[in-house]
């Protein structure tokens, strides 16, 4: 694989994995805010500029990626990006708001919610459209806006991803009722209808996808061992869950993009022959690769803190002044 | 309607809103920082109140300048496509590395948020608003780098992109290296600086003329004083600056130049032409300095300036941009002038920060200031018209010409218009349950 797609496919995986936790979050405010309030602000709230920032990463990692595809990209979803850009403006600024507010927090957080589930949808009909070419005319590098939003594939993957966020998030905000057995089933059943409805897009819009996963079965492999070890992390109440979580995602997310490359548009398009040339190529990998090292210890810098500056200090017993007589 | 006509409106829009919270982007982290630096060194109450008061107000500026922000870059793909598509190809790696400058600034602001109380040493507390500034800093100096580019672009076969299209000979780093990179990029800083400095120091001086007693009176006056030096330092610079900037116009774009001095005829021993009018091929209604125009160019009355008849009047751009450049001179200077007169009045007189006359001219200043910002970039931008990139894109050739771009332009304009206010109100709300006097008296 070219190393620049590789960088690609990376940040992207790492953008719609917090992407997915934010989804979560959303979902988890709009059944109960109260109660689950305080975890979601101890997550949500040092993670969400962060997270946008990502976002704005791919974009321009993209654009510097694959220069000649910008042209068809605007013009294809130029509509569904400006409404989801306005939309996540609006979502952070009430995200903003709601920390700083302490009167108003839960209406703001509310309407974050909500605007949250609708730009999720609108991100990922782009992506299910780039992915299976439905509703994309690429001749005329147009898109048929009822069938970019309501086409059979993108609505069973989004259902997959609905389900397949619920299920991280119970594992990640540790989302339990007293009956083990219940949680269990109930994490059971997420996990069978996220496959069904992904295996049935898959098979139906995009079988290339499905016979590279064959080929390639190590991919599904590691997935269903990260699936199973966030599983048993939950009900151990392990301290990792969250970090499986999120590898999990990554990993799956990442994994997803590999089957199916290096097409787009359910293999109308090569990737490999948009993808910037030398000697623009080698400073774009060099900034990725160094900004991506410098990101991620900045990152974990921060974590740290957010971490301890969480936790109550203990009472430290105080010593005796000296006295200099 | 024509698209066009759309696409310049909503680019100008978002630029002239994003304009003013990248500004505020830049200087509030000084701000905060000299006054948590002033607090700690000095054991001061007011300046370490100060701090943590602006850190709220700049959690929420950040939040909105980077929704104004990722708006602005959209609106750079989708307005302009085929611009981006050669961006993308010659002069990307300043976006990109931007990227990574607001990185900085976004994640060292959460780790200052969190760490308020984890520090022992306020010091190290203090480091990490430097890292914010600087990412700031470079944030604004990387995205001055490409406007400076689409001023004089360098680093591709120009000659053959424009006989075939093909983009060849490209040097990725020769963007960083444009002939207007340089100066482009310290005048923008320092104009930066002064006019977010003249902003909060109009905004702390309506608030002290609104004070309710004397230790609300003392606060407030602490920052006035620490915004009007800011102010002071950067109206200094950005008159030094703003003269090396046009010098260089004389050498490098002399249409531009010879646009914004209202010169019609390459000339020797040429006026400085101030205000006036461009109508039926000749100047009306200016006030003409023989011989001072060659001087200040070229150092010597014989000095020859460029004129716009040297050029096709097809690219000549609009000529409203020579009175918009003078108001921008002249209300800079007297800008520094008044600064500097309150300086020497401060030392010989007792107060010229309690002094109400004084408030209220701070509040003109602070407004002026922001006109003069947005005309600096009117200037910039108008004078590089009817290219959008110098001599090898018109803004036509650059433009998305869908008209399903209209709706999309509302949209974002509506967006605006009611983030803006939003914001304002919800500030109000945020700090009237913060009251000043309880922060103090803790």
């Amino acid at each position: 694989m070219n190393p620049l797609i590789f960088i690609n496919y990376l940040i992207f995986a790492i953008v719609l994995s917090f992407l997915m936790l934010e989804m979560g979050v959303a979902i988890l405010s709009l059944i109960d805010f109260e109660k689950y309030k305080t975890q979601l602000m101890g997550y949500i709230a040092p993670i969400w500029e962060i997270t946008g920032t990502f976002g704005v990463f791919y974009l321009v990692n993209l654009a510097a990626t694959y220069p000649g595809l910008l042209p068809a990209v605007d013009h294809l979803y130029v509509a569904p990006i400006l409404i989801s850009v306005v939309l996540i403006i609006a979502k952070n600024a009430l995200l903003a708001f709601s920390e700083l507010s302490s009167k108003s927090s839960k209406s703001y957080f509310t309407i974050y919610g909500v605007c949250t589930l609708i730009v999720m949808f609108i991100l990922f009909s782009i992506l299910t459209s780039s992915v299976a070419g439905t509703s994309v005319n690429l001749a005329e590098t147009s898109i048929n806006p009822t069938q970019f939003l309501l086409n059979p594939f993108n609505l069973l993957f989004f259902g997959a991803l609905v389900t397949l966020v619920s299920l991280c998030t119970i594992i990640f905000f540790n989302v339990k009722t007293k009956d083990v057995l219940k949680d269990m089933k109930v994490m059971g059943y997420l996990v069978i209808i996220t496959l069904l409805l992904l295996i049935l897009a898959l098979v139906a819009y995009t079988p290339y996808i499905i016979v590279n996963m064959f080929n390639e079965w190590y991919f599904g492999l590691i997935v269903f061992l990260l699936l199973f070890l966030i599983t048993l992390s939950h009900v151990a109440e392990s301290r990792y869950s969250k970090h499986l979580v999120l590898a999990f995602l990554i990993f799956g997310v990442f994994s997803f993009e590999c089957l199916e490359y290096p097409t787009l548009f359910n293999g109308a398009v090569n990737l490999n022959s948009y993808v910037v040339q030398q000697p623009s190529a080698s400073y774009i990998l060099l900034i990725s690769v160094l900004g991506g090292i410098f990101l991620t210890v900045s990152l974990g810098i921060f974590m740290y803190i957010a971490k301890k500056s969480r936790r109550p200090r203990p009472n430290r017993p105080r010593k005796p002044k000296q006295s200099f007589n | 309607m024509d698209a066009i006509i759309f696409d310049r409106f909503t680019m100008a829009f978002s630029l002239a809103i994003h304009i003013v919270l990248a500004v505020i982007g830049v200087v509030l982290p000084v701000i905060i920082l000299i006054s948590e630096y002033l607090g700690v060194r000095y054991n001061d109450k007011e300046y370490s109140v100060l701090a943590k008061r602006l850190t709220v107000a700049f959690l929420v500026f950040f939040a909105v300048g980077t929704a104004s922000g990722m708006l602005v870059a959209a609106n750079l793909f989708f307005l302009w496509p085929n611009f981006m598509s050669l961006v993308s190809k010659v002069a990307i790696l300043p976006v990109y590395i931007e990227v990574f400058a607001f990185f900085t600034e976004s994640i060292f602001l959460a780790i200052y948020l969190y760490s308020d109380k984890f520090f022992k040493n306020r010091y190290i507390h203090m480091l990490l608003m430097c890292f914010v500034a600087l990412g700031a800093a470079a944030s604004a100096a990387l995205i001055t780098i490409l406007n400076a580019y689409m001023n004089t672009p360098v680093g591709f076969n120009i000659s053959a992109f424009l006989s075939n299209g093909t983009v060849t000979g490209i040097n990725p780093l020769a963007v960083f290296f444009s002939p207007s990179a340089g100066v482009e990029v310290i005048h923008v800083l320092a104009t930066s600086y002064f006019a977010g400095a003249v902003i909060f120091l109009a905004y702390f001086s309506y608030r002290s003329l609104k004070a309710e007693n004397e230790k609300e009176r003392r606060y407030y006056e602490k920052a006035v004083r620490l915004t009007f030096y800011l102010a002071l330092i950067g109206t200094l610079f950005a008159i030094i600056t703003g003269i090396l900037s046009i010098e260089s116009l004389y050498s490098i774009q002399p249409e531009k130049f010879a646009a914004i001095e209202l010169d019609l005829n390459s000339t020797s021993h040429a006026p400085e032409i101030i205000g006036g009018i461009y109508a039926n091929g000749t100047i009306k209604d200016a006030i003409k300095i023989p011989n001072l125009q060659s001087i200040l160019a070229t150092g010597s009355a014989n000095g020859v300036v460029p004129g716009l008849n040297q050029y096709p009047q097809n690219t000549w751009p609009p000529l409203i941009i020579h009175d918009m450049f003078d108001l921008m001179f002249f209300a800079g200077i007297a800008i520094g002038l008044f600064l500097l007169l309150v300086l020497l009045l401060s030392f010989m007189k007792k107060n010229m920060f309690r002094n109400r006359l004084t408030m209220k001219l701070f509040i003109l200043i602070g407004a002026l200031g922001l006109i003069l910002l947005e005309n600096g970039w009117m200037v910039d931008e108008f004078g590089r018209q009817p290219w959008i990139l110098y001599n090898v894109m018109t803004v036509q050739q650059a433009a998305n010409t869908s008209t399903s771009i209209i709706p999309i332009a509302i949209l974002i304009v509506l967006v605006y218009a009611i983030i803006l206010p939003s914001t304002f109100i919800v500030l109000k709300r945020i700090f009237s349950e913060r009251k000043l006097a309880k922060e103090l008296s803790k």
